[in-house]
């Protein structure tokens, strides 16, 4: 994608902006409770806008457009399905029970219904995953502002026979390098004047005559046949390529200091309030992609034709209910059970991240109109983020690799400035899901493990304090688990199955803790416990049994359900075995009894 | 040690080959099941599913989806704008 000046003043300006926003409103910070909850200052509007973009990161406005590109419309379901009515029940008797307690945290409400274990066991498995996924989340951003910027490094390949490119690109390594092709030497030449390719790989057939040196200058060139091609050849010969330009590295560091910046100064004010500006520069930017693709394809009945037109291919692109069976990751079966029962209640009512803004609600009622604002905003994230990679099908069929058809449509479709538009569109995307686990990591560790465990009685400034710190330290670990992630790249999914690992189990206790009265600190830790061992079981039976467990590819959907379902008898069972809690302590934690 | 890293990955793949055994059985049945469930009847348990979090927001109690706007002091029903969100995802999924 080629900026222009005006694309990269619109970018400087928006950075900019977002962290003297964020400083600005650091000024009026002078506690804890400040830093962690706003001063429970917080309007319904902006915790609903806060809530639906922290939810959609820089992988999401990528990757799901290029899974909707493969797919269609199937992966709305996570937005409305998995979204949409859970929030809806969040509003009305989750979300009050937690505003209620004067909480800051889900493991905090869990130790008040619960007991102390239960509240450790939790806050350590948040404590533990939310910096580390920071890092992955870090990495995985700036992975896709490569393939958005176009910033990868370029291999350029010269032969005439263009599948050889696929040969090499498995050969080298696919996810880190663009590949060029030329089948020509002239065009050859024209090409890596134009991209700066780090080394030329020139099919011996084309010409071993010519005098490459002086045509290619200081880009490192290496001669091959068809038949040499293979992982150790191109292990071997990419130690010859040049450094490339711009480093992976440095867009993490840029995008790690630039959010650490405004969270270390604003708290979750800051976050929530750059989350409006940013909701607002998404939801602009993607829709103005969509109506704009629209347009030029002819309207909204020639798109769909269009798409209808491709068969088998694009078949069930317009269905949001596809059959147990399908090629696709996405049944029905697991949508509705694994996504609409547990993962989406787990997220929105039981993740940590997510839950703390309602926690920073000025009134109750606040609390409970940001969640309804916010399933209200979600119904149109899907034609910002699914339907475009539709769009971009309807434009560019044969794009080989998925996750850049949104690039490609936007390279298609967007003028130079409006480029810019939408890239500040992305950055929003990035930051609003990296500043609230950030946050978020530094209110479990500063009020659950912090001051119960090394200073329970201080003043609230040196919570303050000690929250800021976190919030240094966290980034710090984010950009290092970053850097290591670039060895790693499977990492990312990793970080995905552990989530699933626990949501489940996590969602469980808080369900039961909720609308049971009989349920019991004992059973809770057993559930909790009992459930993430399940989970962890079923993963680890499913990747290595001969067979595998589960058929279809990412079974997160059902290993979510089936630990929750474990965790839930778990809990029941222990907890019927166990003393009943005293009902002084359960008024105002339980589901209408005060 | 490459035949002590055998025996391991062997003695792991047979513990866990015995375990998905345990589970497939219910397994299969349960996918059995939902293979034999018709696509429309699928598209049905959807909507029924938005239409009971509808009905429940529907009776919940005035003081429990009623908020006093904090600048004005009026009254505001949530209701309607939970109804209407859940409506809105009956159309969708009716389309779709």
């Amino acid at each position: 994608m080629v900026l222009g000046p005006i694309d990269y003043t619109i970018i400087i300006v928006y950075l900019i902006g977002t962290v003297a926003f964020g400083a600005y409103i650091g000024r009026k910070i002078k506690s804890g409770k400040d830093y962690f909850l706003a001063g429970r200052s917080l309007p319904w509007w902006a915790i609903g806008m806060s809530l639906v973009v922290s939810d959609i990161g820089a992988v999401d406005m990528v990757g799901i457009a290029g899974s909707a590109y493969l797919y269609g419309i199937v992966l709305g379901n996570y937005d409305w399905l998995g979204s949409v009515p859970v929030m809806i029940i969040g509003a009305f008797l989750f979300i009050p029970m937690f505003w209620k307690r004067k909480v800051a945290t889900i493991p905090e409400w869990l130790g008040a219904r619960y007991n102390s274990s239960v509240q450790t066991t939790s806050a350590l498995i948040w404590g533990i995953y939310m910096p580390i996924s920071l890092g992955i989340i870090l990495y995985a951003s700036a992975v896709m502002l490569n393939v958005l910027l176009d910033l990868n490094p370029k291999i350029l390949v010269v032969s005439d026979e263009k599948a050889i490119v696929e040969n090499i690109a498995h050969a080298t390594s696919v996810k880190k390098y663009d590949f060029i092709y030329s089948d020509t030497v002239d065009d050859a030449v024209q090409k890596a004047n134009d991209r700066n390719p780090v080394i030329i790989f020139i099919d011996n057939r084309i010409s071993t005559s010519a005098d490459f040196q002086k045509l290619f200058q200081n880009i490192p060139f290496v001669y091959f046949s068809k038949e040499e091609v293979s992982p150790s050849w191109g292990e071997s010969n990419m130690h010859r390529a040049r450094e490339p330009d711009w480093n992976i590295f440095y867009s993490i560091v840029l995008m790690g200091l630039i959010i650490g910046v405004y969270t270390f100064l604003g708290g979750l004010r800051a976050v929530v309030y750059t989350d409006v500006i940013q909701c607002i520069v998404m939801l602009g930017g993607s829709l103005f992609v969509l109506f704009f693709g629209i347009y030029k394809l002819g309207g909204v009945t020639e798109f769909v034709d269009i798409i209808g037109a491709m068969g088998e291919r694009t078949k069930d692109h317009f269905s949001l209910v596809l059959p147990v069976d399908t090629k696709t990751p996405h049944p029905w079966s697991g949508i509705l059970f694994g996504l609409g029962i547990v993962l989406a209640n787990a997220y929105w009512i039981g993740n940590q991240a997510i839950v703390q803004r309602s926690l920073g609600a000025r009134s109750m009622a606040d609390a409970k109109a940001s969640y309804i604002f916010g399933a209200l905003l979600k119904i149109l994230i899907p034609f910002a983020m699914v339907i475009p990679g539709i769009v971009a099908l309807a434009h560019n069929p044969a794009i080989a690799d998925a996750d850049k058809a949104m690039a490609t449509l936007i390279k298609t479709i967007m003028p130079t400035g409006l480029l810019g538009i939408f890239f500040a569109a992305f950055l929003a995307g990035l930051m609003s899901s990296v500043d609230t686990y950030l946050n978020s990591a530094a209110t479990v560790w500063t009020t659950d493990l912090y001051k119960k465990f090394i200073r329970p009685v201080a003043d609230d400034t040196h919570y303050l304090f000690i929250g800021r710190l976190f919030t240094v330290v966290f980034i710090l670990v984010a950009i290092y688990v970053a850097r290591f992630a670039t060895r790693f790249e499977s990492i990312y999914d990793l970080a995905q199955t552990l989530l699933s690992f626990f949501q489940g189990p996590s969602l469980a206790i808080i369900v039961l803790g909720v609308l049971w009265k009989r349920a019991t600190g004992p059973g809770a830790l057993a559930g909790l416990i009992g459930g993430v061992a399940f989970s962890s079981l079923l993963m680890w039976v499913n990747n290595n049994a001969t067979i595998p467990l589960f058929q279809v590819s990412e079974p997160f959907l059902y290993v979510a359900l089936w630990s929750f379902m474990l965790s839930l008898m778990l809990t029941i069972v222990v907890s019927l075995c166990t003393k009943q809690e005293p009902d002084e302590k359960l008024k105002g934690l339980v589901y209408r009894y005060d | 040690m490459i035949k002590i890293l055998t025996i391991t990955f062997s003695i792991s793949v047979s513990i866990a080959d015995t375990i998905a055994n345990f589970f497939r059985g219910p397994g299969q049945f349960l996918r059995d099941i939902l293979m034999s469930i018709d696509l429309t009847i699928a598209k049905l348990l959807f909507i029924l599913y938005f239409l009971a979090i509808a009905y429940w927001v529907y009776n919940l109690p005035k003081s429990e989806v009623t908020m006093d706007d904090v600048k004005s002091g009026k009254e505001i029903d949530l209701r309607p704008f939970a109804l209407f969100a859940m409506g809105s995802m009956i159309i969708i999924y009716l389309i779709f």
